[in-house]
């Protein structure tokens, strides 16, 4: 296992070598509005991605343990609107050891974009999936958890003119309910949580491009960001205290990848203490493989509905 | 340890393979400048992340109150696949414009988007 150190190492010179790539920008587009792929809750559109690697460490995760998380996702579209999203990955914890976090899955449908408005959301129903997590994190029973989510994006771009400096800014949006398919496992509970959150992000790509040119190539590249995360118990739980994280950072976007980097802040004790730490390196594959990998498997969509 | 480095070795190998990859045309530099003020332009002249095909592209021009000048045909400067040039037909008045533009990469990615300049 490499030490976070060496991780560090080796993201930097990920970042370095994926430095040398020709620069430009992804993603989410709807409208004028790019959204960026963000780390603490999905963005609001489908995609062919893939985040590989996502790397986080907090000195303390709530249940006194420091936590060392490495992890990947990929998404595919199958049509131009639905997508479905595979991720996993290890978690080192100390005290308590080594774990493959369980599969998760997600189907994901963009029904709308409002290209006036930069306004757009989509739906999923995310299964983490029983038995498929091993060591610390292999779970106490054989119940899948259900979830269905529902992401939104808005941007600022149509404020007035006397506004437009508020224009680069957008907020993305994440709801979901995680709901356990059983409620109890040898007599104990699992717990039902209300899960959600948003970003607050201000693109300096669309300062650059709608409002007053950037003279300098890497600040016009970055997107300044805080993510927001809560999580509430509300079936079987007692006591149901929130929990969250506050994650100021920022998004550097190229041509067909980008990389992020935030501190993450818990909210209170139960959520954890310290400040730590999450990166990712994300690639946009729709941009590197335009013909193969990165395209729908049905590019003009099934009939069955708008996208689909 | 192995499969660490084999997903380390793999982001790499992504990361380098990008800098092969074609992706969506986004607006780097303009002249007139975004959100700048003028002389009169000749041109409208769009400088892009990617290469862009011209006949698949969009450029308008609008004054204040919605006015439209009238541009010609857009074409890609000789050279320079990803800059795209819309001659101004005729000379602008002072007063502030808004350039719209659609534009489509060659690897058929769409984006758009707007900005003012004002001539003076």
């Amino acid at each position: 296992m490499l030490s976070p150190p060496r991780w560090g190492l080796a993201l930097a010179a990920i970042c370095a070598g994926a430095g040398l790539a020709t620069p430009a920008f992804a993603h989410s587009v709807c409208g004028d509005r790019i959204f960026p792929a963000t780390l603490a809750i999905d963005d609001p559109g489908v995609n062919d991605e893939l985040a590989l690697p996502t790397l986080s460490w907090v000195p303390n995760n709530g249940d006194g343990a420091q936590e060392f998380d490495a992890s990947f996702a990929w998404t595919k579209t199958i049509t131009p609107r639905l997508g479905i999203s595979v991720s996993a990955g290890p978690t080192w914890q100390h005290p308590g050891g080594y774990g493959w976090a369980p599969l998760d899955t997600e189907i994901k449908y963009q029904p709308l974009c409002i290209p006036e408005a930069e306004f757009m959301f989509a739906v999923g129903f995310d299964v983490t999936w029983a038995g498929t997590g091993t060591g610390t994190q292999a779970g106490a029973g054989s119940q899948n958890t259900y979830s269905p989510v529902l992401n939104a994006g808005l941007g600022f771009g149509s404020l007035p003119e006397s506004m437009k400096y508020l224009r680069p800014f957008a907020i993305t949006s994440q709801f979901d309910v995680a709901a356990p398919g059983r409620d109890w496992t040898n007599g104990e509970p699992n717990t039902t949580t209300f899960d959600w959150g948003f970003t607050l992000q201000y693109s300096l790509p669309y300062f650059n491009a709608h409002v007053a040119e950037i003279d300098n190539a890497f600040l016009k590249r970055l997107i300044p960001i805080v993510e927001v995360t809560f999580s509430t118990p509300i079936h079987n739980a007692a006591p149901q205290i929130t929990t969250g994280t506050v994650q100021p950072g920022v998004i550097y976007e190229a041509g067909s990848w980008q990389v992020a980097l935030e501190a993450i802040i818990p909210i209170n004790g139960a959520s954890g203490h310290g400040v730590g730490v999450i990166g990712e390196l994300h690639f946009f594959l729709d941009d590197i493989f335009p013909n193969t990998l990165g395209r729908p498997i049905f590019p003009h969509g099934l009939g069955i509905a708008p996208g689909i | 340890m192995r499969i660490f480095t084999l997903k380390v070795a793999a982001s790499l190998a992504f990361a380098l393979a990008a800098t092969q990859a074609y992706a969506h045309a986004q607006l780097e530099k303009a002249t007139p400048a975004v959100g700048g003020m003028v002389t009169p332009p000749n041109e409208i002249r769009l400088e892009f992340s990617e290469g862009v095909e011209p006949k698949f592209s969009k450029v308008t021009l609008r004054g204040a109150g919605g006015a439209a000048a009238p541009l010609g045909a857009p074409k890609v400067e000789a050279g320079h696949p990803n800059v795209l040039i819309a001659p101004i037909a005729k000379p602008l008045a002072p007063g502030v414009y808004t350039v719209h533009w659609h534009a489509v990469s060659v690897d058929t990615h769409h984006t758009q988007g707007n900005f003012s300049f004002t001539v003076k």
